[in-house]
């Protein structure tokens, strides 16, 4: 095939000093990058020990809407182990002794990482108790 | 998706289907203008065909906004100016003498290994599946993959000799092929799927050994696509 014998002909065989250092230099720094990748990636996973998810939940902000009230909050999961399909619910007890809940669900809170996630209310937060707790979750 | 992150991704693509042009595009062009000429046709095409596709798909509504209708058309046009760049390459080959052989250099070959893992990364990456691999996946299968990513690049560097294109020059031993091609290219596929990953969205909140393990799971097919891409450019 023409091309072949083309592409065999363009080629001599090059020895190996006379690659251009800046080469080597590309090859050496992704060595180092994979190899810290895969140290950290395992010497974190050595080190740590398997716990199952730990969830925090922490109010950020509320806001008056149309609707009703708005609460954000930012959902950490402080374990080893992703939460996956984790329901949290909202309880407002207002000052008249009346109860409104309201509820979510995210689809995944990977381990040691956050996400963030809001409430509607219709009675004012701010005015009443606000408890959020996480419900259930299910193993990715 | 954060607008930022897409006029960013927008304007990176740009530089890219230029170069992408000298290498295989639509003229056997050494002349820069012509390279950005042509970038701009496969944008326009990318814009349109992307644009043609989704209202076919009824993705495009009367009810979308603006700004959601030129985000998602946008977003199509990235791989679609892509893919109308590579078209040339692959169903122009009628035209035996416009194909000289370009010469590549080895910044050209990891420059092709980049795109095609973009390419690939690019289509993967918004999946739900890549996360819930990436979340399941225990430390030593990740190493596992890892490997198995290597293994697969480097196997493709030699099936890229069978076809009698090969850049690297006979004699070359094998640790020195490994470490500059397959490494330099697992490497770059790695960090252009954890670009991708960043402008979806998909790093965010999330802790350092959880991207690693994601960006693990996404450089798989993101290596297999610049492994391929230096056996078709």
């Amino acid at each position: 095939m023409d091309r072949a014998d083309n592409a065999v002909d363009n080629h001599q065989a090059t020895p190996v000093h006379d690659v251009p250092s800046a080469e080597w230099a590309s090859a050496a720094i992704g060595l180092m990058m994979l190899v810290a990748a895969i140290g950290y990636f395992v010497y974190v996973s050595m080190a740590q020990t398997k716990s199952p998810p730990k969830i925090t939940v922490a109010v950020l902000a509320i806001e008056a809407q149309e609707a009703g009230y708005l609460v954000r909050t930012r959902v950490s999961n402080n374990g080893t182990t992703t939460a996956a399909q984790l329901s949290l619910e909202g309880t407002l007890k207002t000052k008249t002794g009346e109860e409104q809940r309201s509820e979510v669900t995210l689809d995944y809170v990977s381990a040691g990482s956050e996400t963030s996630a809001g409430f509607f209310f219709i009675a004012d937060p701010r005015q009443g108790e606000l408890k959020i707790r996480p419900v259930s979750y299910q193993d990715p | 998706m954060s607008r930022g992150r897409l006029a960013l991704l927008l304007f990176c693509v740009f530089p890219l289907l230029v170069r992408l042009s000298y290498h295989a595009g639509f003229e056997p062009t050494f002349d820069w203008k012509n390279d950005v000429v042509d970038a701009f046709v496969a944008v326009a095409v990318g814009f349109l065909s992307g644009g043609a596709l989704l209202l076919l798909c009824g993705v495009l509504t009367p009810q979308m906004s603006v700004d959601a209708l030129i985000g998602v058309v946008s977003l199509q046009a990235v791989p679609a100016s892509i893919g109308a760049m590579l078209a040339q390459s692959q169903l122009g080959k009628s035209n035996e003498k416009e194909q000289e052989e370009k010469p590549t250099c080895y910044w050209d070959e990891l420059f092709l290994m980049a795109v095609g893992a973009l390419f690939v990364a690019f289509n993967v990456a918004p999946t739900e599946e890549v996360l819930l691999i990436a979340y399941r996946l225990s430390e030593w299968y990740g190493i596992a993959l890892l490997l198995v990513s290597l293994l697969l690049m480097h196997a493709f560097v030699y099936a890229v000799e069978f076809r009698g294109q090969s850049d690297i020059p006979m004699g070359t031993p094998q640790w020195s092929v490994f470490l500059r091609f397959t490494v330099a290219g697992y490497v770059v596929a790695l960090l252009v799927s954890l670009y991708v990953l960043w402008t979806f969205g998909r790093t965010d909140g999330l802790s350092t050994v959880e991207i690693i393990r994601v960006n693990l799971v996404l450089g798989f097919p993101a290596a297999i696509g610049a492994a391929a891409a230096r056996l078709i450019l």
